[in-house]
């Protein structure tokens, strides 16, 4: 199925629904095949579907269709002088619509939280093939429940998202990162990064403001190397990109109170978020924490799934949507 | 059974529960549980209980649901959508005694509180801990919305309270790790923990906000946030308000990142500087605006330099560095204070909470002002400029007969032309009862059903905050 407009999306899972075909949506595909494990008939390809960036630099709010590429909207934002403050793994490879029905975030997520947290407004094709719209393009609004936050991190078990508002934000005065020795907890929440990575046994700091205050929190840092600029963004997307990590054949995030998330078994590749708590690890988790696979898929353990169960049932009734991945 | 006598019996054993004290059933009591902060609205409880616990309000939540008695939640009742008026009578669950801070875990950078705290012991028991345990790193919760002195935390998350700081750190949902709720059975739920990410449906996406529709609030762990060495505050004066909204769009665009931008007309401004709080904020400004910075020492210097070099240049006719914490504390102080001191202009008022794209800003205010002119009312405004979201406050006197009607109408106006100029009814005060009929100027009749059968799958007998929300 290749619908190319939201109304065909709309009639593509109404069809589907009537004859109880499954569909597993897909965009750009990086991570169609990565998360819980998912029963389907079909891929609902939406590379077809319009491709709109509508950018307002004065209100700092991007209105973009699903399957633009992150890495492409982001190229346009840098021109006007504006960016998208996300930075999750795989994002030259991800469409909008995959970040978001993911929530994959990166470390940058310490200040600037999470796509979920950015998403303004979102248009949908519900499960049962109804198109709405929920939030508003505002950076405030509380008017009914915040279904755009369930959509958000649902992996396409509710609805297939159409559209986004995304707020955007201004490019800072001065970007750099530091690729440093590792550091316990303490020590790095003073040096207030932006963002803080470890792979590979080095610790990639990043950060960002005016000048004096990159200046000021590069020299409490101490010794290191240190890039600016261009070469600072490079460096970054390259860390976090994780591309490396997310070609092995078994990948499990894992998720702690960042105090108490584990050191990576020795020799295993890895990605950790030491701020957030958060680890990619390219082998078997340590015991007793939270572990969520990603590849080979694995069923993840949710708490109250029996909640989530019941929104499930009143987005999509007939479970045609990537039935199995969640609750 | 009569009503009296379901009544009663639902006390009685209200009172095994929560003890003798902890159940108050007579006349004089509820009246004081009558309104909250919304002026123009009341509505009187059958019966208010006071739970210590999430046990004990799990029990009672169990026992209203039971006698089919609605349920409404009610922390320190600042609601401003009538979100803690009982109307259609029943139990009032007050957190007044759920109010221990019961860990702050530096280490996870978080905090566990019961619903009944207010928002401002958080930071004062994190300045009292920098005092008595120098710890080099001091801690701050950043939502704050203007009531945080008097608001509860449950209160915050029900209505996802905004406040100044939320253009950089967000509103209360994003500062949310873990929730305990107790569903109207009575079950008690955790959700997430101190992790930074729950899998799953974001269920305390979905609570925070809901206005105690679907669940109560009894615990939350909410993540708390490294303060900066420095914070400069910039005032700056305009002689028209489109200029000030022009300016405030220009500082976001230069890749700032103030923590706070506000805005007050003159009409606020004359009302809070005649009050307690006055800060020696200018008189004879059509709009003052307030920015905060924050960084290490250079960095906020900098910072500041540079927004208030922006706002000379996009035509503020004054601007006033303040890097004394004293003089800046008074002046955010003075901004908190903004509704309280209406007094001093007018007996009362109703305040609207639309939000509209920035550059709307003018416009907006104009649309304002003439709603509330035509019907003979005064109208002032206060403004989180940064994210859009306008409060007019409709001066009107109860005493005069059909004021109060006229003042809910021209609130009921501000926020149709909020939503034709693309924005919403409600930034972060909620619907309540205030705003239910306008729900529909924003959602379709489908998108409503949607949120209704998401109520009906957590509430199916409807006991929960009954009567708001959906028209």
């Amino acid at each position: 199925m290749r619908p190319k407009s939201a109304e065909e999306l709309a009639e593509a899972i109404n069809e589907a629904n009537k004859e109880g075909r499954r569909l597993l949506p897909v965009c750009k595909g990086s991570k169609a095949h990565l998360g819980p494990p998912v029963e389907y008939d079909e891929e609902l390809q939406l590379g077809d579907m319009p491709k709109a960036v509508e950018v307002d630099e004065e209100e700092m709010v991007a209105r973009v269709s699903a399957c633009v590429g992150i890495d492409e909207l982001q190229k346009e934002l840098r021109k006007r002088g504006r960016r998208l403050a996300l930075d999750p793994p795989l994002f030259r490879k991800s469409s909008i619509g995959g970040v978001l029905a993911t929530n994959f975030y990166g470390p940058m997520a310490y200040r600037y939280m999470t796509p979920r947290d950015q998403l303004l407004s979102v248009r949908i094709v519900t499960g049962e093939g109804k198109l709405m719209k929920f939030g508003a393009p505002v950076m405030k609004d509380v008017a009914g429940y915040n279904i755009k936050r369930l959509v958000a991190g649902s992996w396409g078990t509710l609805a297939v998202i159409v559209e986004a508002y995304m707020r955007i934000y201004a490019l800072p005065d001065s970007v750099a990162v530091l690729a440093t020795s590792r550091r316990p907890l303490g020590e790095l929440r003073r040096l207030r990064p932006a963002g803080a990575v470890e792979s590979d046994g080095v610790l990639y700091l990043r950060f960002e403001g005016v000048k004096s205050e990159v200046e000021y929190r590069l020299s409490a840092a101490g010794r290191g190397d240190v890039l600016y600029g261009e070469e600072a963004e490079e460096k970054w997307a390259e860390v976090t990109e994780a591309e490396g990590l997310f070609a092995s054949s078994r990948l499990v995030k894992v998720v702690a109170p960042p105090a108490s998330l584990p050191e990576p078994p020795p020799g295993v590749r890895h990605l950790r978020y030491p701020l957030l708590g958060v680890m990619y690890l390219a082998g078997e988790p340590p015991s007793g924490v939270k572990a969520y696979w990603l590849r080979p898929r694995r069923k993840w353990e949710v708490e109250n799934a029996d909640l989530m169960a019941k929104i499930k049932r009143i987005f999509d009734p007939n479970g045609v949507l990537s039935p199995g991945r969640l609750p | 059974m009569a009503v009296h006598a379901t009544l009663n019996a639902f006390a009685k054993k209200a009172r095994e529960i929560l003890g003798e004290g902890g159940v108050l059933l007579d006349e004089v009591d509820l009246l004081v549980y009558e309104q909250d902060g919304t002026l123009a609205l009341r509505g009187r409880a059958d019966v208010i209980v006071f739970p210590r616990t999430t046990e004990e309000m799990a029990k009672v939540v169990e026992l209203a649901y039971n006698y089919g008695l609605p349920i409404v939640g009610r922390g320190s009742g600042t609601s401003l959508s009538g979100g803690a008026v009982p109307v259609k009578g029943g139990v009032v669950v007050s957190t007044a005694r759920m109010n221990r801070i019961l860990e702050i875990d530096l280490d996870n950078e978080v905090a566990v509180v019961q619903a009944g705290v207010v928002n401002d012991w958080i930071n004062s028991y994190l300045a009292r801990m920098g005092y008595q345990y120098p710890i080099d790193l001091g801690y701050q919760y950043t939502a704050d919305p203007g009531s945080q002195r008097v608001s509860t935390i449950g209160g915050n998350i029900a209505h996802n309270s905004g406040g100044v700081k939320c253009f950089k750190y967000g509103v209360t949902v994003n500062q949310l790790r873990g929730l305990t709720v107790v569903l109207p059975t009575g079950e008690v739920r955790r959700i997430g923990g101190k992790e930074f990410e729950q899998v799953g449906y974001d269920l305390i996406g979905l609570l925070t906000g809901s206005e105690g529709t679907l669940a109560l609030v009894a615990e939350a762990i909410v993540r708390i946030v490294p303060t900066y060495e420095s914070s400069v505050t910039i005032l700056a004066k305009f002689d028209d308000l489109s200029t000030a909204g022009r300016a405030v769009s220009a500082v976001i665009a230069s890749g700032a990142m103030p923590v706070a931008m506000e805005l007050m007309d003159k009409l606020a401004v004359e009302a809070v500087e005649s009050g307690p709080y006055a800060a020696g904020l200018p008189k004879d400004a059509e709009a003052v605006l307030l920015i905060q910075v924050e960084g290490s020492l250079p960095g906020a210097k900098e910072e500041a330099a540079k927004v208030a070099e922006i706002l000379r240049r996009s035509g503020a006719v004054g601007v006033e560095v303040v890097e004394d914490p004293a003089k800046a504390a008074k002046i955010w102080a003075a901004r908190k204070q903004a509704f309280g001191a209406m007094g001093f202009v007018g007996p009362n008022y109703v305040v609207e909470d639309g939000t509209i794209p920035r550059k709307k800003l003018a416009e907006a205010l104009m649309l304002a002002r003439a709603a509330g002119a035509k019907r003979g009312l005064r109208v002032a405004n206060v403004f989180h400029a940064g994210d859009g979201n306008l409060h007019p406050l409709i001066l009107y006197d109860e005493r005069k007969p059909g004021e109060r009607e006229r003042a809910i109408e021209a609130g009921e106006e501000i926020l149709e032309a909020c939503v034709e100029l693309g924005g919403t009814i409600t930034g972060e005060h909620g619907v309540g009862y205030m705003k239910k009929k306008l729900l529909p100027k924003m959602y379709k009749r489908e998108e409503i059903e949607l949120m209704k059968a998401i109520k009906a799958a957590f509430d199916p007998k409807e006991l929960m905050n009954p009567g708001k929300i959906f028209p």
